[in-house]
C-alpha cells in the first residue's frame, strides 16, 4: 500500500489517565469517562475549555446496554459543544481511539485532542460473554450456539499444532503478564502463579483454560494529544506519535489459515513505514501487543515481525522478552493482569508505554533505556489490527 | 477514586433492570439462500472468481480480492480436511457442560495443503475428547454426516457434524 | 446480483439480539437523588466552580469538569410543565384505554429537568405538584 510519508504535523501526546479496572464498578460509565478524562487533563495542565476536539472509542452498545454509547459518553469525556468523532473496530478500538485522536491533529484540524476510551461490561446478565453470541453470522454461524472463546481455543490449537508449540510454553506468557501486573496499581489480576497453575486451571474450551485467559472488567483511560508547538509549551517531555497502521480482513475466518495473525502485519508495516522502521527487532525497544489469551501475545508478536513465524515461544523461555529483557514485553501486565474492558484495554497499553517512554511508569519501568515503544490492539473475528508506534 | 464492587455488595446498592426487546428476519441473499437450499439437497456449493481462481464457501456473489462479480457456481465435495478441532465444557451463558461439544474448520476439497485461503467451513466433529487433547484429529480427513431427508431443512443444521473416514 | 436468474427466492431466517437482562447502577450520585426520592425531597447538586444547579445530581460538572461535593435539596414546589405531549398507543403499538399525558418538568435557576406522568389541567408553564414520588413521578398541573 502506498502511504503519503510527507506529514509535516508532529504530534505528541502530552497527558494520560487511567481508572482502576476491576470485575464490576459501582459508577456509571460517564462517571468512569470523566474519572479517566479529569486525570488526563490534570497531567497534561489543561482545562476543559483548552480542548479542540474530542474522540471517543467505545466497543459494543450491548456491553453497557445503551445504544449509541459514544453519545452516552459525551458530557463525561467533555464531548458537549466540541466536535465529537466515535470509533469502534471492536477489541482494536482502543489503540484506534488513539490513532483518530492523531489524525486530528496531524490534519491541522485540530490543535489539542482529548481521546477518550471506556466500556461497562458488568451490566449484562447471565453474564457478559453471552453478549458475544451476536458478533457471529447469524445464520451459518449462530445456529451452533458458538461461545466467543470458541475461536480463540480453534485459533490457538492451530498454532500449536503447526508449529509443535505446548500448552507449557504458552503459559509463561500468562505467568510473567501476571507477576508484571503485581507492579501496576490499576491491576485487577496481579499474582505470582506457577505454570502449573495455569495447567491445572477450569478447562473451559480445551486447550483454552481459566488462566489463559483475561477477565471480564469495568474501566476506563483518557489521553491528550497536541501539536508540536503547543505541546512544547505544557511540557519538557512530550512523547511524540511516529507510525501508525491499521487494517481490516474479511469475516471469513474459517476459510483463512489461523496461525498467522496477516491483518497485524499489515497494519505493523504502515506504521513502520510511516515511522522509518526497517528492522523491527533491532529498533523497537518496548512493545506492547495485545493479550486477551496468552497464546495472543506470541502470535502477534510474529506478526509484528519481533520473531520469525513459530519462534516467539522459544524467544520467550530464553528471557527476551521479560522486563528485564532485550524486548520487554507487556511492562504493564497486560490484560491478563490488568484487566480486559474492551475499548479501555487497548488504550491502556499505549499509556503504558508513554509512561515507559517518559520515565515514569514507575515500578513497571523496564531496566534498559527506551527510545522506541510500540502498543498494538486487536479486533472482531480474527479481522481487525491497529498499530502505533511512540518515540521520546 | 471509582469504586470496585463485589457480587454480593451488589444488592446493597440501587439497580434498575430492563430486559431488551430486540427481534430480527435476517434475509439470507442471493448467495447464502442457494447454499442453504444445497443442504437441503446434500451438496455444498461454492462461488468461483475466474479471474484469481479463489472458490467462496459460503458462496459470495462479488471476489473481495478482485472486487468484481464472480462467475459460477460449482459444487464441492462434502469431504475435508480437519484444520483445528477444540473442546468445549462451556455453554453460550458460561454454564458448564457435562459432555464436551467438539468444534473446529474444516478445509474442504477441491484445495491443496499450501493454501492460505481455500473453502472452509466451521462445524461440529463428531470425535473424542482424546482426539482433539493429543491434537491427532487435526489433519485428518473427515466427510459430512447428513440428517434424513425429511429432516433437512435448508439451514446450517442440516449437517449433524463431520466424521473421520 | 440482479443478472443472476437461478435463484429464485430468498430465505428468511428468524432469530433475536438480546441477551436476558441488564443491570444498570445508577452510580453515587443517582443513589443520592433514588435516596432523596424515598424522602419526598428532589436532590441536585451544585457546581462550586460555576454555580450551576444539576437535576437529576451528577458527580461532576460537564463545564467546568470538577468534581461536585455538595448535593443541595431543590425546592419541588417550584416546579413547572416546560413541555408535554399525549400519548394514545403503548411502545408496542396497542392503543391505550385512556390517552397518557407525558410532561417534561423543570425547577428555576437549574440545568435538567425530569420526564413524568401528568394529570390535571396539564399546560406549557403550568405550576406542577408531584404527588408521588415513586420513579417515574407523577404531577398534577393546576
Amino acid at each position: 500500500m502506498k502511504v503519503n510519508l510527507y506529514l509535516n504535523k508532529r504530534v505528541a501526546i502530552i497527558g494520560a489517565g487511567l481508572t482502576l479496572f476491576r470485575r464490576r464498578l459501582l459508577e456509571t460509565p460517564q462517571e468512569i469517562a470523566w474519572e479517566a478524562s479529569s486525570k488526563a487533563l490534570e497531567e497534561a495542565g489543561l482545562e476543559l475549555k483548552d480542548i479542540d476536539c474530542v474522540v471517543i472509542g467505545s466497543a459494543p452498545d450491548a456491553f453497557d446496554g445503551v445504544h449509541l454509547k459514544g453519545e452516552y459518553l459525551s458530557h463525561g469525556s467533555g464531548g458537549i459543544r466540541k466536535p465529537v468523532s466515535r470509533v469502534f473496530v471492536g477489541g482494536a478500538t482502543g489503540v484506534m481511539t488513539a490513532i483518530a485522536g492523531w489524525y486530528h491533529v496531524a490534519s491541522g484540524l485540530c490543535q489539542k485532542v482529548l481521546a477518550v476510551a471506556e466500556e461497562k461490561m458488568s451490566p449484562a446478565r447471565p453474564h457478559p460473554q453471552s453478549v458475544f453470541k451476536y458478533i457471529w453470522d447469524p445464520i451459518l454461524e449462530k445456529p451452533l450456539n458458538p461461545n466467543l472463546i470458541w475461536i480463540f481455543a480453534m485459533e490457538m490449537h492451530r498454532y500449536m499444532a503447526k508449529y509443535g508449540i505446548k500448552k507449557e510454553d504458552i503459559a509463561l506468557v500468562s505467568v510473567k503478564n501476571k507477576r508484571n501486573a503485581l507492579n501496576n496499581p490499576y491491576a485487577q489480576l496481579g499474582a505470582n502463579i506457577t505454570v502449573d497453575d495455569v495447567l491445572n486451571s477450569e478447562v473451559l474450551v480445551w486447550p483454552v483454560q481459566l488462566l489463559d485467559v483475561s477477565p471480564v472488567s469495568d474501566g476506563g483511560a483518557a489521553i491528550v494529544l497536541a501539536s508540536e508547538d503547543v505541546a512544547r509549551r505544557y511540557t519538557d517531555t512530550p512523547v511524540w506519535v511516529e507510525g501508525v497502521g491499521w487494517t481490516l480482513d474479511n469475516t471469513e475466518w474459517p476459510a483463512r489459515d489461523l496461525s498467522y495473525a496477516r491483518y497485524v502485519e499489515f497494519a505493523a508495516r504502515m506504521a513502520y513505514k510511516i515511522a522509518g522502521i526497517e528492522r523491527p527487532n533491532k529498533e523497537i525497544d518496548v512493545v506492547e501487543p495485545y493479550d486477551p489469551f496468552d497464546y495472543k501475545e506470541l502470535h502477534h508478536l510474529e506478526a509484528l515481525q519481533l520473531a520469525k513465524r513459530g519462534e516467539a515461544p522459544t524467544l520467550l523461555k530464553e528471557g527476551v522478552f521479560d522486563i528485564d529483557g532485550d524486548i520487554p514485553s507487556s511492562p504493564s501486565g497486560g490484560l491478563l493482569g490488568v484487566g480486559n474492558p474492551i475499548a479501555a484495554a487497548g488504550l491502556m497499553k499505549v499509556i503504558s508505554i508513554y509512561w515507559q517512554l517518559k520515565g515514569t511508569a514507575g515500578k513497571m519501568q523496564v531496566k534498559k533505556p527506551v527510545h522506541t515503544g510500540l502498543a498494538q490492539a486487536w479486533g472482531d473475528l480474527m479481522q481487525a489490527g491497529t498499530v502505533i508506534v511512540l518515540r521520546n | 477514586m471509582v469504586t470496585p464492587l463485589k457480587e454480593n455488595e451488589l444488592k446493597e446498592h440501587m439497580i434498575i433492570s430492563y430486559k431488551p426487546n430486540a427481534k430480527y428476519a435476517y434475509t439470507a441473499g442471493q448467495a447464502q439462500s442457494k447454499y442453504l437450499m444445497g443442504f437441503k439437497e446434500g451438496k455444498i456449493y461454492g462461488r468461483k472468481c475466474n479471474k484469481c481462481g479463489k472458490i467462496y464457501v459460503p458462496p459470495r456473489m462479488y471476489c473481495d480480492e478482485c472486487f468484481r462479480p464472480t462467475d459460477e457456481w460449482v459444487e464441492v465435495k462434502d469431504e475435508g480436511i480437519v484444520m483445528t478441532a477444540v473442546a468445549s465444557f462451556i455453554s453460550w451463558t458460561r454454564e458448564r457442560l457435562e459432555e464436551p461439544e467438539i468444534v473446529g474448520t474444516i478445509r474442504l476439497l477441491p484445495s491443496n495443503d499450501r493454501d492460505f485461503v481455500y473453502p472452509g467451513i466451521f462445524h461440529r466433529i463428531c470425535t473424542t475428547y482424546e482426539e482433539v487433547k493429543n491434537m491427532s484429529i487435526i489433519g485428518k480427513k473427515v466427510k459430512a454426516v447428513w440428517r434424513s431427508k425429511e429432516e433437512r431443512k435448508g439451514s446450517i443444521e442440516d449437517i449433524q457434524c463431520f466424521k473421520v473416514i | 446480483m440482479s443478472w443472476d436468474k437461478s435463484v429464485k427466492e430468498s430465505i428468511k431466517w428468524h432469530d433475536n439480539m438480546e441477551v436476558e437482562k441488564y443491570e444498570y447502577t445508577v452510580g453515587p450520585a443517582g443513589e443520592e437523588f433514588f435516596k432523596g426520592l424515598k424522602q419526598g425531597k428532589i436532590i441536585g447538586s451544585k457546581c462550586s466552580k460555576c454555580g450551576k444547579i444539576y437535576i437529576p445530581a451528577r458527580t461532576y460538572c460537564e463545564n467546568c469538569f470538577v468534581k461536585i461535593n455538595n448535593y443541595v435539596e431543590i425546592k419541588k414546589e417550584e416546579a413547572y410543565v416546560d413541555t408535554y405531549t399525549i400519548i394514545y398507543k403503548d411502545d408496542e403499538g396497542r392503543q391505550l384505554d385512556k390517552p397518557i399525558y407525558i410532561a417534561m418538568i423543570r425547577f428555576p435557576n437549574t440545568v435538567g429537568g425530569l420526564l413524568c406522568y401528568a394529570e390535571g389541567n396539564v399546560k406549557v408553564g403550568g405550576k406542577a405538584k408531584i404527588i408521588s414520588f415513586d420513579w417515574p413521578l407523577r404531577v398534577t398541573v393546576e
